[in-house]
């Protein structure tokens, strides 16, 4: 049997259809399929069989949808409306459809995910920053309406009251902290009002294109008046100033390496200087509170001298450091600690203990303070775009300068004093001159006299002021002679001499004017 | 995604599963055809209209569960048609054969078909399988070219079990007799010579 169906089937299955005969067939049959299409009804499957069978209705036609696809749009919305929405809405501006999103949903969801309160008030500081900012973007197109302003300016306040609010939760735990974030807060806010300051006086005097900011000027003004007030009588303590500026510094320099790729080559100068200007303010400060703390010690322990000593060796200490951060300013900012603990060691024996103590507590924390408003001031400036394109630093933050550059500013100023005077000494030949000169004469070579007491004591400041002084009076004299000079060159071609008194008299009160 | 290829290979649409059993039935279908019809062309045609019925019979809104059988009854009916076409005159006539009786009882079973056949030779049987009626072609063709079972084979020619078990044996015993007619012709004729 098995053999017959073999032998029977392996002869049959030597028929078959040919490759050319079967795809011809299969042509025919497909085209016989087009000419004689299905029904749109048996379209797609398995539905013909389900619709036969029920009657149809109108009102309820059932479409069917892949649930498939509908999930997978459904996945790709969610994601759009999660990630897309929110990004996009980060750069909104007031009037925008999706700026609520970003202030009432990415913000506010940001704010409560921030933990701790400092972070909280930075955070509001932060959004009060990016409402202004809003505002000076939207008045630098001209879009900035009354009401758009209205609302900033609200938004401004609310921002405030939460910091404020803020401040207040965190002193509850942590005087301390309460304060550094209270300087914090103000600093921005000083900032801010600053930059608005500047636009809303560009704007009246008539440089500026846009709508005014003068009313949100206004508003961050007092605004930061207040914050300024508050933070003002604040005592911070000195470990926890120290500890918040190291923090803000490492963020500044952060922040410093971010601007340097877009910043221009001056602007990087300028940035360098103040932070390495506010290096210098902390290693001062670190000096001063290292002698106060020399001094309690000499209280109780009452040996002076080795405690000054130490507090040498603390400076020296601390220099290396400055190496690393700073190499450009090293030399200054040695000089720098030099001076301080030379002038700390003179005022000893000058002062009870007692008062040294005091004085210095305030100098230590006092340096803090400058330098950490100057550090908030420097982030604000680097992060906001706009506050730099509306403001120099130098405004912001002005330079500070060491002992060694006063000193050569003083000795510039004095040098020019001392040309400009041998000058004048050449016009005195004149006897109508001289007259004239003498008493001004007299004012300069006194102010001259204690600048250069100051410099020899090294007090720069008082030199320098001194200096700037005396240059006003040479310069005025140098005027005055200037004209008295023409007076007398017209002299020797007589002409009329009516506008020669009155010359003569307007010279006259300038002088007066100068000697009182 | 792999569920829903799943899906189309038992669904699929109606286009997509009529030409599939094209591709896997379509030789079997012709060498059906050709063993009854001998023709090669009329065979084709005869595939051709039986896929265009059933594509016919799909549009009208019927679902096909399984096609092969369906696909060998019309191919079946079409083949008979044909045959009318033809012969209408001899079908008749072919009941009438010499020697073909309605037999016994005894030969309706499946043994004996078996054993039938084992002392058959296959080549030769297949070569005088066009010499048989159409009745016994049909069932022999059925069973050894197509492979269907006597249930099958029951249900496509609408006949009994029994009906089909006797056709098998008599068809063997048909072509047994067709070759050693043959051999014995050609036995006579190389004797004359």
């Amino acid at each position: 049997m098995k053999r017959f169906s073999e032998q029977f089937q392996k002869k049959s299955n030597s028929i078959r259809l040919r490759a050319s005969e079967r795809n011809d067939l299969r042509d025919r049959i497909t085209t016989y399929m087009e000419y004689h299409p299905l029904p749109a009804d048996m379209k797609t499957p398995k539905t013909v069989s389900k619709q036969t069978a029920g009657i149809i209705s109108e009102p309820f036609k059932a479409i069917t949808l892949n649930l498939a696809y509908v999930r997978n749009f459904a996945a790709v919305f969610a994601l759009f409306m999660v990630v897309g929405v929110p990004l996009v809405a980060e750069r909104s501006v007031p009037g925008d459809v999706l700026y609520p999103v970003k202030t009432q949903i990415t913000e506010e969801l940001r704010s409560s995910l921030t933990l701790s309160s400092y972070a909280k008030v930075e955070w509001e500081t932060e959004r009060l920053e990016r409402r202004v900012s809003e505002a000076r973007l939207l008045a630098s197109e001209g879009l900035l309406t009354p009401e758009a302003e209205a609302t900033v300016a609200q938004a401004v306040k609310e921002h405030t009251d939460a910091a404020v609010e803020g401040i207040a939760a965190i002193r509850e735990d942590n005087e301390d902290d309460a304060e550094i974030a209270e300087i914090a807060f103000a600093s921005a806010l000083a900032v801010q009002s600053e930059a608005l300051g500047e636009q809303s006086s560009n704007e009246e005097s008539g440089s500026g294109e846009g709508t005014s900011v003068a009313t949100l000027a206004g508003v961050v003004h007092e605004v930061s008046n207040t914050a300024d007030a508050s933070q003002a009588d604040t005592t911070a303590s000195y470990e926890g100033l120290l500890g918040r500026i190291e923090i803000e510094t490492t963020r500044a320099y952060e922040l410093f390496e971010v601007v340097q790729r877009q910043a221009s080559p001056n602007e990087i100068l300028d940035i360098e200087r103040r932070l390495s200007d506010l290096e210098r303010k902390v290693q001062t400060a670190i000096a001063v509170h290292a002698e106060e703390v020399t001094q309690e010690e000499a209280v109780t322990v009452e040996i002076p001298v080795e405690e000054v000593l130490a507090v040498e060796e603390d400076v020296g200490e601390v220099d290396p450091e400055l190496v690393e951060d700073t190499a450009s300013t090293t030399d200054e900012d040695a000089t720098a600690e030099e001076d301080v603990v030379v002038e700390v060691s003179e005022e000893i024996p000058e002062v009870t203990e007692e008062q040294v103590t005091e004085e210095s507590t305030i100098t230590s924390t006092e340096l803090l303070r400058t330098a950490m408003r100057d550090v908030r001031k420097l982030i604000s400036f680097m992060t906001n775009i706009d506050v730099r394109q509306t403001i120099t630093i130098e405004e912001l933050v002005p330079v500070t300068f060491t002992n060694e550059e006063k000193a050569e500013q003083v000795t510039q100023t004095l040098v020019v004093i001392e040309e400009k005077k041998a000058e004048l000494a050449e016009r005195m030949v004149l006897e109508e001159f001289a007259q004239k000169y003498t008493p001004g004469d007299e004012a300069l070579m006194q102010t001259l006299t204690q600048a250069y007491t100051a410099v020899e004591i090294g007090d720069y400041d008082t030199a320098l002021g001194l200096a700037d002084e005396a240059l006003n009076i040479i310069n005025d004299l140098w005027l005055f002679t200037a004209e008295v000079t023409e007076v007398i060159v017209e002299d020797v071609v007589p002409q009329e001499e009516v506008p020669e008194v009155t010359e003569e008299e307007s010279a006259s009160t300038t002088v007066e004017e100068i000697l009182e | 995604m792999v569920g829903q290829r799943k899906k189309d290979n038992i669904t699929g649409s109606h286009e997509e599963r009529f030409l599939k059993a094209f591709d896997e039935y379509g030789d079997a279908l012709f060498r059906h055809a050709f063993l009854r019809i001998s023709d090669r062309e009329r065979a084709i045609d005869v595939v051709h209209d039986t896929f265009t019925k059933v594509w016919v019979y799909v549009r009208n809104g019927h679902e096909i569960d399984a096609f092969r059988p369906f696909l060998y009854k019309v191919l079946n009916n079409l083949i008979i048609d044909e045959y009318r076409k033809a012969k209408e005159a001899s079908l008749d006539a072919l009941f009438a054969i010499d020697g073909v009786d309605e037999g016994t009882f005894d030969e309706l079973s499946e043994s004996t078909v078996e054993s039938l056949a084992a002392t058959l030779d296959g080549k030769k049987a297949f070569a005088v399988l066009q010499e048989l009626p159409d009745t016994y072609r049909e069932v022999l063709i059925l069973k050894f070219v197509d492979g269907l079972g006597p249930k099958e084979i029951a249900g496509l020619t609408e006949e009994s079990e029994n009906v089909v078990s006797v056709r098998l044996h008599r068809g063997l015993r048909l072509l047994r007799q067709t070759i050693e007619m043959q051999e014995k012709e050609l036995l006579d004729q190389t004797a004359k010579k």
